[in-house]
């Protein structure tokens, strides 16, 4: 009999870290809903931008685009965004209205998030209210539901999204941005570089490198990595426990036959305990499909880690991370997108060590309690000797 | 006592020669491409070397199947040769010696024969089995068994033990040391064996170690560290079989006594040493094995994925954009420019090409070209490529010679 304590403790570790792993899958398939991108921003009075503007058709026959403007200002105390979207910005980040209506075109209104409503209207519900903003009243529309990620880590500023044009004065807090991404929202490859290329074809005498180039395109891809690495641990120990098993019962069962061997042929033992053997043979057999099957999906299991953030030859090159990532963070430009995607990379990560701790708990845990029952085993010969 | 000293500094200076390569080996395998020292050949070759691991398991396998069905057919014909008398016995152990002396050049030609008449030519087992009937175990164990005290073996016919028991309960257990001696001889002569597998295997993922350390360009960089794991295994298999490999090539038996005579150590303190030395082997191929799965990993991330283009014949224009542009000539070999990488007047691009091997990989090799015309987004190149060949349009990691690659879609 294993004791309960350990019995309970185990299931208690393995519920954590399912809840943990549930947690990181979640998060790694919320971001998935945003498609990935590619943003370019325009600083200023960038003529390209406008140039950029007048093509939209044409960008947008092969790539979903859109055009927004991208503004940071404080307001009683509260960081706030606001985004002023074009009719493409929904696909990008989409949310769901709540209550009331999307913002109009050529309408001073905006939708603001359900938090930020409780916030500043904690009695009365918000849609119809007007707000000052920088000086110009704003009519709250709608307002819109805070997703599974808003509510369990959200990003400090309150983001407020009012249709193209409302903003009347452009000031040097501004960015214009262009967000690319594909139409089937699937992430593809070498995106930057397509992009760059139908851009050189269809409108050859605009550059997106006047604006600065941040490509997005695979963070989903490394965000769900975590996800995939707790899964691939837990193969990986679930595994080397069933060998560490599977030897075990090897060695035990020909200590035991040998023992056996002292007192009594060979032909006996085998006909006196004909069920015994035929039980421990059917539960090897089983154990070593078992085996098997999760060697097989430990070989077969493969990272998709982006080429661009790994160094190009030796993965051991800790120079290529420290600069990569002093560069990167000299590059930051703002963009809600990359400000969820560097939360989530920090619960992700943090998720992937939780459910490490607890797996690799479980496994030590499963060994010991292996040795325990080989203990019991003993015990229980002695005394049978004895008697 | 002049004397003694002189003749141990000869000694010495002989033994530092005989293991300066070894050293030398090893001192080398610490040195970084600056110079200094370094950990990072051993970072590469255990973390990122996929050859390396599927070089070190074909040895594994081969050494161990060779020998696991060598010894016991070796020790199965000894005991005919010695326990029975039968026409043409003495004609066929001299055979069997005739055999053992054949230098192995010398049997190439009728072996390749058989091997192809067997239609087992350029696979493993074109290796494997002309070696599992090497004569030299016969022999060794033949000369070994011969010193065997016969009483024994009267003594157990009258306990009513049959031959085959005979066999298996006295003539095996009293040969142990020539066992482990043979072991440990035919380990190193089949670890290291190169010309075997050179010319009866074409694959180069079927090769051992051996002949893949030489072969394979991944090791420039990481070859004084692959030598030295490489040595690792016989070392280890070594110290297991000492004292027995001492005991075992005296051709005759040899009472303990004798051995602690010879500076050996008593039979419980080998038998301890032995399970010491067994235990490090296994951690060692444990060790191995979960490194060879750790690199799979690493070697897919680190493996560039590429997108390629082929070459087309066109009518180059000065503007890319218009039709009824000047043209710059027709020519056959005409690629995106972004293909070219530039050094002086002329340029280098990469092509892909299948490596011939079973797994078929796609490896990056830098072939050199003239750029004939440019207009900025198509090139007209000669030289270096077919037609036909894939040519490197982008990569998602930066590209060298003889890097290995994904194809985009593939």
């Amino acid at each position: 009999m294993l004791s309960r304590k350990k019995i309970l403790t185990l299931c208690i570790l393995i519920l954590f870290a399912g809840i943990s792993m549930t947690f990181q899958w979640k998060v790694q398939n919320e971001f998935k809903k945003y498609p990935s991108r590619m943003e370019v921003v325009f600083e200023g009075d960038d003529t390209n931008y406008l140039e950029l503007w007048d093509h939209r058709d044409y960008l947008n026959e092969s790539y979903l685009t859109s055009f927004t403007l991208e503004k940071q200002v404080e307001y009683n105390g509260n960081e706030l965004i606001i985004i002023e979207k074009d009719e493409n910005y929904s696909k990008f980040q989409p949310y769901l209205i709540k209550d009331g209506r999307e913002c109009k075109e050529g309408e001073h209104e905006i939708v603001i998030s359900e938090r930020f409503g409780e916030k500043m209207f904690p009695m009365d519900n918000p849609v119809g209210e007007t707000v000052e903003i920088s000086g110009d009243n704003y009519i709250i529309s709608g307002i819109y539901e805070d997703t599974f990620l808003k509510k369990s880590y959200d990003l400090d500023e309150e983001i407020i999204y009012m249709p193209s044009s409302s903003i009347k004065e452009i000031d040097d807090d501004v960015s214009y941005r262009v967000l690319f991404s594909e139409r089937d929202g699937r992430d593809r490859l070498f995106f930057n570089e397509r992009l760059n290329e139908y851009i050189s074809e269809g409108i050859p005498y605009i550059s997106l490198d006047s604006g600065l180039i941040f490509d997005y395109t695979d963070y989903s891809t490394i965000l769900s990595q975590f996800f995939e690495g707790s899964i691939f641990l837990m193969e990986f120990l679930i595994f080397v426990l069933i060998t560490i098993i599977i030897l075990r019962k090897l060695k035990d069962d020909s200590k035991e036959y040998r023992l056996q061997l002292q007192d009594y042929y060979a032909k006996e033992i085998i006909m006196g305990n004909m069920d015994a053997i035929l039980l421990e043979a059917i539960k090897l057999v089983l154990l070593i499909f078992l085996w098997a099957i999760i060697l097989r999906f430990v070989i077969n299991f493969k990272f998709n880690i982006p080429g661009r953030v790994l160094p190009p030859e030796d993965i051991f090159d800790f120079n290529f991370y420290v600069e990569s990532f002093s560069q990167s963070r000299n590059y930051y430009h703002g963009g809600i997108y990359r400000k969820l995607y560097e939360k989530l990379f920090r619960i992700e990560f943090i998720g992937f060590l939780v459910s490490s701790v607890f797996s690799v708990s479980i496994f030590i845990m499963a060994l010991k309690m292996k040795g325990s029952t080989k203990r019991m085993r003993k015990i229980h010969r002695r005394a049978e000797e004895e008697v | 006592m002049k004397k003694h000293i002189r003749k141990n500094i000869l000694i010495y200076l002989f033994s530092f020669v005989c293991i300066l390569p070894f050293l030398i080996m090893i001192i080398y395998s610490f040195k970084g491409s600056n110079g200094g020292f370094s950990l990072s050949q051993y970072g590469r070759l255990l973390f990122q070397t996929e050859d390396f691991y599927i070089g070190f398991w074909n040895s594994v396998i081969y050494t161990f199947v060779i020998i696991g069905i060598n010894i016991p057919i070796s020790l199965l014909s000894a005991y005919g040769f010695t326990r029975f008398n039968f026409r043409g016995k003495e004609t066929l152990y001299w055979l069997y010696i005739v055999l053992m002396m054949m230098p192995f050049q010398a049997t190439i030609v009728p072996q390749y024969l058989t091997l192809k008449m067997l239609n087992i030519i350029y696979t493993p087992s074109a290796v494997i089995l002309p070696n599992i009937f090497s004569t030299f175990g016969a022999f060794l164990m033949a000369q070994y068994m011969r010193g065997l005290d016969k009483e024994i073996f009267y003594a157990g016919i009258t306990d009513g033990l049959s031959e085959f028991k005979l066999f298996l309960k006295i003539a095996a257990p009293m040969c142990r040391s020539v066992i482990f001696a043979l072991t440990i001889l035919l380990f190193i002569n089949y670890w290291s064996m190169v010309e075997q597998p050179l010319i009866f295997i074409s694959d180069l993922l079927d090769m051992p170690l051996a002949v893949t350390l030489n072969k394979s360009g991944v090791f420039k960089r990481v070859f004084y560290a692959a030598g030295v794991v490489f040595s690792i295994l016989p070392i280890l298999v070594y110290q297991f079989t000492y004292g027995d490999l001492v005991k075992g090539i005296n051709l005759s038996v040899v009472s303990d006594n004798e051995m602690n005579l010879l500076g050996q150590s008593s039979e419980e303190e080998g038998n301890k040493q032995k399970r010491r030395i067994k235990k490090i082997t296994v951690r060692f191929l444990v060790m191995m094995a979960f490194l060879t799965l750790a690199t799979q990993k690493i070697t897919y991330i680190m493996r560039p994925t590429v997108e390629t283009v082929q070459s087309k014949e066109s009518d180059l224009k000065s503007d890319p954009n218009d039709i009824m542009s000047e043209s710059l000539g027709y020519h056959d070999k005409v690629i995106p420019d972004i293909c070219v990488h530039r050094s002086g007047s002329d340029g280098y691009i990469y092509a892909v090409f299948e490596e011939n091997s079973g797994k078929r990989r796609k490896q990056a090799v830098r072939v050199n070209v003239s750029i004939e015309a440019t207009n900025g987004v198509e090139t007209a190149i000669s030289g270096g490529v077919a037609q036909e060949f894939s040519i490197i349009k982008w990569s998602t990691k930066s590209i060298s010679d003889g890097m290995f690659v994904n194809i985009e879609g593939k």
